[in-house]
């Protein structure tokens, strides 16, 4: 197959994941992204092999290594939001900083402590 | 004048826009050679004063926009591939990686959530800022579902990763957190891929570790944020 019939049935498949998803979270009423459901749904798939890595990576890779790209539009959209942001701009900048080193410190801070207790229980 | 008008607010306008900017950031960023130009910040600025300065409405602008936001949704789907890829890794630090996360998100919610409220915060800020520490598209996602402001979300996570990458691996350092693995988890569980960008600079197993803190840590707040939120409100 080439590169780009890879890629064009690839995005199918993950479209069909997607819409899987979307249609379980309506159906279910969870209050989970759809896209999330299907992310799961497809990993669950490609361990138990009922999906082959090889026919969803050529598109996965082309989306996954210019994501940045993809959220460009949507972020646009503070451009409507100047007048709550600079209103509030003190808490968001305060919360952004702090928010960030508790979570930083709390999970490193676990992450070490398991991995040493591994370390110990592995020899 | 009216058919150069009818102009901007064809698709092509949006699309062409984004890509030429974005193309340009990259560039750019390639030329300075510093993380620190993030191109995804860069180019959000640079479209906003293009728009702001030609006129043009975000509207008009986002006829072409919404047609490469859409493809957000089947870029979340995708992020199965890098997570099964890994996993061997994930198998090896099952424990670690859930016991990071697990944490790491809740705290994430509750710290950002707490913080705002405390500082007089408005409701649709408080929702916008809960998931900031998860990836960009899993947490506009998020935001959309509880009411909040998806624009300013990804606003949000975008300048937490680039704290994150600038000073995350220092500030654990700091605090005894020396072990590649734990500041790989944390970095990615904090800073998602910005921060998972800068742990690959530091080596394979840390970026290895981050890009799998960061997915995990979508779900896991994904799943979280209804059941915390409410808590912290």
């Amino acid at each position: 197959m080439t590169w780009s019939s890879k890629v064009l049935s690839g995005f199918l498949i993950l479209l069909g994941f997607l819409a899987g998803g979307e249609l379980t979270a309506r159906a279910s009423g969870a209050p989970i992204p759809g896209s999330v459901l299907a992310m799961a749904f497809l990993g669950v798939a490609l361990w138990a092999r009922w999906i082959r890595l090889e026919s969803v990576e050529a598109a996965a890779d082309a989306l996954l290594e210019h994501l940045g790209l993809l959220f460009v539009p949507a972020g646009v959209g503070v451009m409507l939001h100047f007048d709550l942001i600079s209103r509030e701009a003190f808490a968001l900048v305060v919360t952004v900083i702090l928010s960030t080193a508790v979570v930083l410190g709390t999970t490193g801070y676990i992450a070490h402590l398991l991995a040493s207790k591994d370390k110990q229980s592995h020899g | 004048m009216d058919r150069l008008g009818a102009f901007i607010t064809t698709p092509l306008f949006g699309v062409l826009l984004t890509l030429s900017v974005w193309t340009a950031s990259l560039r750019l960023r390639q030329a300075s050679r510093t993380a620190l130009l993030n191109p995804v910040a860069l180019s959000v600025v640079t479209i906003i004063i293009v728009l702001s300065l030609s006129g043009v409405s975000y509207d008009e602008f986002n006829a072409g926009g919404q047609l490469i936001t859409f493809l957000l949704g089947p870029a979340v789907v995708a992020m199965a591939v890098p997570l099964y890829r890994r996993r061997d890794t994930l198998r090896q630090y099952a424990g670690l990686l859930l016991g990071g996360v697990l944490v790491g998100s809740v705290v994430g919610i509750a710290s950002a959530v707490v913080t705002a409220r405390v500082l007089g915060a408005s409701e649709e800020t408080l929702l916008s800022v809960a998931p900031k520490s998860v990836t960009t598209p899993i947490a506009m996602e998020i935001t959309q579902r509880l009411g909040g402001i998806p624009s300013l979300s990804a606003a949000l996570v975008i300048i937490t990763g680039m704290l994150g990458a600038m000073v995350g691996p220092e500030f654990l350092r700091l605090i005894g957190v020396n072990s590649s693995l734990a500041q790989g988890l944390a970095l990615g569980t904090a800073a998602h891929g910005i921060g998972t960008a800068r742990a690959f600079e530091e080596g394979e197993l840390m970026g290895a570790m981050s890009s799998l803190g960061m997915i995990l840590n979508g779900l896991a707040t994904a799943v979280l944020m209804p059941i915390v939120l409410p808590l912290c409100l």
